[in-house]
């Protein structure tokens, strides 16, 4: 499992020409207000709210290729609807280590 | 893609990244675009912006997408704004909901930009699909209007000039198939100037303004003829000629025309291809006359028959006339309703009843079947004599000054003796004396029995005696018709002179034949008119004139009319005053 998928990579690089650092960028200020939102619902208890942005996270990781931070946000996702295992705050660390990986790589497109 | 016209969409999606790159791939194929970051944006953008399609993200904050899509399609109303959820959800369910809150299809996450592409070109046709097959239904809608407004006004044109005319009078019932605007049903009825009835039922070929086209001059024909005194024959003639030239192959007016005459107390029937008229005597007897000739419009003048069947009517007789329509109607085991069971009504039905429950039976008949009420039928019921004070009135109603001192002299030879009917002709010229119009009634008398006497016995030699009968009838008026055909040199004069008077007049008619005349001294003029069928003309004109004397060899014959104006109400029959 790679950080970045290249194919898609180059997809995006071909579609959005110019304005394909803006896009990294709107991913990434996304990805770290999603996170503190994140952190904020664990603390009140938000079950709802930690789903649609868990689930808003997972998509747009997606959509840029970062399959293997997807995933991540995926089994955070699927735990937080079934609530089999409590989220604990080394959840969202693992997700920030992940995010800054993925910005890591991102790097090398720009 | 370039030959349509770019449409604007509306990406609702709550992630920046996302909604970037989204609305780059849609750009990218040539749409505009306009964007909301959750579904009460989505909303207020689609308000304002008025987008073809939307891609809807299913969860989003603040109001998420599928109450945001149930909001559009409310305000789209019953224009077509197709909604494509974008989603990564998987579960059946999931899916589900959003379709159900009027959601038209996926697109699913992470995008696939062919995927999306194409999807929306998909919805795109279906949109410009739905938009042509839109305005087609419009311009039908508009146009489908205008036709009904078109047979409205028609309607009202057609009913100005094939009015039902006397209809409403006591001794008449009648059903007309309210069907449609325009069913191709005719029933006409005028009053004679000689004081009887011209009934007219004509059942054209086909619905719609075709029929209705060829009822309008057949109706001017009909009525301007019956008021100018002109009999069945003509005007029937006159009618074939008008439809045959107007009307196209193949389109044609099944008809018959009924002449009543209340005081010889009789009916002339022409029947072209209406089914049989049934006579209903008061005894219980029915008599049926069949169609004998071929519908009108079809044959060329040359060839048309217009010779009508004469049968006697006593009071209280009826006559019934019906289009197929009641004939053929069926009952839903696809049993036609047929003459047997109209003839049978008028068995069983006592008199008075018969004609609402023919009506009744065929509804019960026909009942739940689609051409229920296409009847059109009419009874008339010989009687004394079916004008009222007001019907008189009526036709006195100029008031405008005329020739009131005038003479003509007409005179006829073989050939217009045989083919012509010079009555209309002298009544129009005898009613310019205006307040003679109201006098019509014996005028007509007094000019088609003197003329008719001259011709029948006068020239043909024709003994009334004959018409004691209704063979009798027959005979006579066959041997008519075959002396008129050897007329050769025979002459007719009638000379007419009207001297003016105060408060009225006189007219005086003088009718000469070239006949050998015969012994009018032997003549008895105080025969009871209404106790034999013959000879039962002079004694009528004798009551109706101050005067009735013969000269020569009895060949000449004149008659002095004198009338009043303000004696005219009082002169009428008793029966008249109801």
């Amino acid at each position: 499992m790679s950080l970045l998928d290249q194919e898609i990579m180059a997809e995006l690089q071909l579609i959005m020409e110019d304005d394909f650092p803006k896009l990294i960028n709107s991913f990434k200020q996304n990805s770290h207000k999603l996170i503190d939102e994140l952190s904020g619902c664990l603390v009140d208890q938000d079950q709802d709210g930690f789903v649609m942005r868990i689930h808003s996270l997972k998509g747009s990781c997606r959509n840029i290729g970062a399959a293997q931070m997807g995933d991540v946000c995926q089994q955070i996702e699927h735990a937080a609807r079934t609530g089999e295992r409590v989220l604990q705050p080394s959840d969202l660390a693992q997700l920030k280590l992940e995010l800054a990986q993925v910005e890591q790589a991102l790097q090398h497109y720009l | 893609m370039s030959s349509q016209k770019p449409i604007k969409i509306l990406i609702a999606e709550d992630s920046e990244p996302d909604r970037m790159l989204l609305e780059r791939i849609v750009r990218e194929q040539g749409y505009q675009t306009c964007c909301a970051a959750n579904g009460r944006e989505a909303i207020k953008k689609f308000r304002n912006e008025m987008p073809a399609m939307v891609l809807m993200d299913a969860l989003m904050p603040e109001m998420d997408g599928k109450d945001a899509a149930r909001e559009i399609k409310t305000l789209a109303g019953d224009v077509l704004v197709p909604i494509l959820f974008l989603t990564s959800l998987t579960d059946d369910e999931a899916l589900v909901s959003c379709l159900e809150a009027g959601g038209d299809d996926f697109l699913s996450k992470p995008y696939r930009p062919v995927v999306i592409a194409a999807k929306i070109r998909v919805f795109h046709r279906m949109l410009t699909m739905q938009r042509t097959l839109k305005s087609q239904r419009d311009d039908i809608a508009k146009s489908n209007e205008r036709f009904l407004q078109e047979q409205l006004v028609a309607k009202k044109v057609y009913d100005n000039v094939a009015h039902m005319g006397c209809l409403d009078q006591h001794n008449i019932k009648h059903v007309l198939s309210p069907m449609s605007v325009f069913n191709g049903d005719v029933l006409l009825s005028a009053r004679k100037p000689s004081g009887g009835l011209i009934l007219f039922l004509g059942d054209f070929t086909g619905h719609g303004l075709p029929a209705a086209i060829g009822a309008m001059p057949l109706s001017e024909i009909f009525y301007s003829m019956v008021a100018k005194g002109f009999g069945t024959e003509s005007i029937l003639h006159e009618i074939n000629l008008k439809l045959k030239s107007i009307l196209p192959v193949g389109f044609f007016c099944c008809a018959a025309m009924v002449d009543i005459s209340y005081a010889k107390k009789r009916a002339k029937v022409w029947n072209g291809g209406l089914p049989d008229l049934l006579l209903r005597r008061e005894n219980g007897d029915i008599v049926p006359i069949a169609s004998d000739f071929l519908p009108l419009g079809i044959l060329a003048a040359e060839k048309f028959d217009a010779t009508s069947s004469v049968h006697e009517m006593n009071l209280n007789d009826r006559l019934y006339i019906w289009s197929d329509g009641i004939v053929e109607l069926r009952n839903a085991e696809g049993e036609q309703f047929g003459l047997e069971r109209l003839q049978q009504c008028l068995e069983e039905c006592s008199a008075e009843r018969t004609f609402e429950s023919i009506i009744d039976q065929a509804r019960a008949f026909s009942r739940d079947q689609s051409n229920d009420d296409d009847l059109t039928m009419a009874e008339v019921t010989m009687v004394e004599d079916a004008w009222s004070v007001q019907d008189q009135d009526m036709l006195a109603t100029s008031s405008l000054p005329g020739a009131r001192d005038w003479s003509f002299s007409y005179d006829m030879y073989a050939d217009t003796i045989r083919n012509f009917n010079p009555v209309p002709l002298m009544l129009h010229v005898s009613m310019e004396v205006p307040e003679l119009k109201g006098f019509g009634q014996d005028l007509y008398t007094l000019y088609a029995e003197l003329i008719s006497n001259a011709v029948d016995h006068g020239l043909l030699g024709l003994d009334s005696q004959l018409k004691t009968d209704a063979e009798g009838f027959k005979q006579y008026y066959a041997l008519r018709a075959e002396r008129l055909q050897q007329l050769d040199g025979q002459t007719i004069r009638v000379s007419v002179r009207h001297h003016p008077e105060e408060g009225g007049g006189l007219l005086v008619i003088r009718v000469e034949d070239s006949g050998q005349g015969f012994d009018f001294r032997k003549l008895d003029l105080n025969v009871p008119k209404s106790s034999l069928y013959s000879g039962r003309g002079l004694p009528l004109v004798a009551s109706l004139c101050e005067r009735l004397e013969f000269f020569a060899t009895g060949n000449i014959v004149e008659a002095h009319y004198r009338w009043r104006s303000e004696i005219h109400s009082v002169k009428l029959p008793a029966s008249a005053l109801r």
